[in-house]
């Protein structure tokens, strides 16, 4: 009889739902976050719950975040290279306090951006909340019974590296295709979908209505 | 004595001897002017947000984006009365 490596891993077989719904609780700046406890949506009914709820990966807010601290470094080098005296005292402190009132704006809407922008999975349907510019909001959602295909892409070495990519969904209602950009463990999300469309699929065959 | 070609100009077209300086403070402040209108509009959005969505930290952002809108009218007016 051979004896068991103590130190090889169990791989967990469970069904990836039981595993994100018994997951600790995440924080709440992350982009792939388990039953979030305290995220309502506007549109959500009474019963319905959350499981999922994603947001395009850190990754891509790189670009943003290295170019919003290059202009927070360049007036110190400005300064070190280049003569303002022709300036008045009084404009070059004014001036520099605007510039950095404006990127702080430029971080703070950037954020907001990243943040707010969530694709969320429930129970019973999918939802993608999209804010363009400052007051412009979109808001698409399909029903779990309506999904016909999940697929998901993983490409690049970036995002091999750090397991991101988009999830596609082929569905029978208004909006025929839903994407998912840029999430983290995209198969994780494609799994987790595909249960829950099984779980549908099981409740119309038994009959039950919610 | 020649006055400079701004001073000339600003004379010239609106009547006031604001100067090159006078003529970069009163852009400045037009400019803050419009930036507070762009503050009201971050705040606007947040609300909208939280409105749609509600998350852990929107209750920060709030008070975040009204800082940002009152810090905003402070250096509007820091710009309007030392510049």
């Amino acid at each position: 009889m051979t004896k068991q490596n103590p130190k090889a891993v169990i791989e967990d077989k469970r069904p990836e739902l039981e595993k994100v719904k018994e997951e600790k609780k995440a924080h709440p700046m992350a982009a792939f976050v388990p039953v979030p406890s305290n995220w309502r949506f506007e549109t959500q009914e009474k019963k319905e719950k959350i499981i999922l709820l994603l947001r395009r990966h850190w990754f891509t807010n790189l670009s943003w975040f290295l170019a919003g601290v290059f202009f927070f470094i360049l007036p110190g080098i400005l300064f070190l290279f280049v003569s303002f005296d022709f300036m008045p005292l009084r404009f070059r402190v004014v001036g520099l306090v605007i510039w950095y009132l404006v990127l702080a704006g430029y971080f703070f809407e950037r954020f907001l951006n990243w943040y707010f922008n969530v694709f969320i999975i429930t129970d019973e349907r999918i939802i993608d909340f999209d804010f363009f510019g400052l007051i412009y909001k979109e808001v698409s959602d399909a029903k779990i019974e309506d999904i016909q295909d999940v697929t998901y892409r993983v490409g690049g070495f970036v995002r091999n590296l750090f397991d991101f990519g988009d999830v596609f969904f082929q569905t029978s209602a208004e909006l025929p295709r839903f994407e998912f950009r840029d999430v983290p463990q995209p198969a994780r999300v494609a799994r987790v979908l595909r249960e829950l469309i099984t779980e549908e699929e099981i409740e119309k065959m038994e009959g039950r209505i919610r | 004595m020649t006055e400079s070609p701004f001073a000339e100009i600003s004379g010239g077209l609106v009547g006031l001897n604001l100067g090159l300086w006078g003529l970069v403070k009163l852009g400045v402040v037009l400019g803050l002017l419009i930036y507070v209108g762009f503050a009201v509009m971050i705040l606007r959005q947040v609300g909208l947000m939280n409105q749609s969505l509600s998350a852990d930290l929107s209750l920060r952002l709030n008070y975040l984006a009204r800082f940002y809108l009152t810090a905003t009218i402070i250096v509007f007016f820091i710009a309007l009365i030392f510049l």
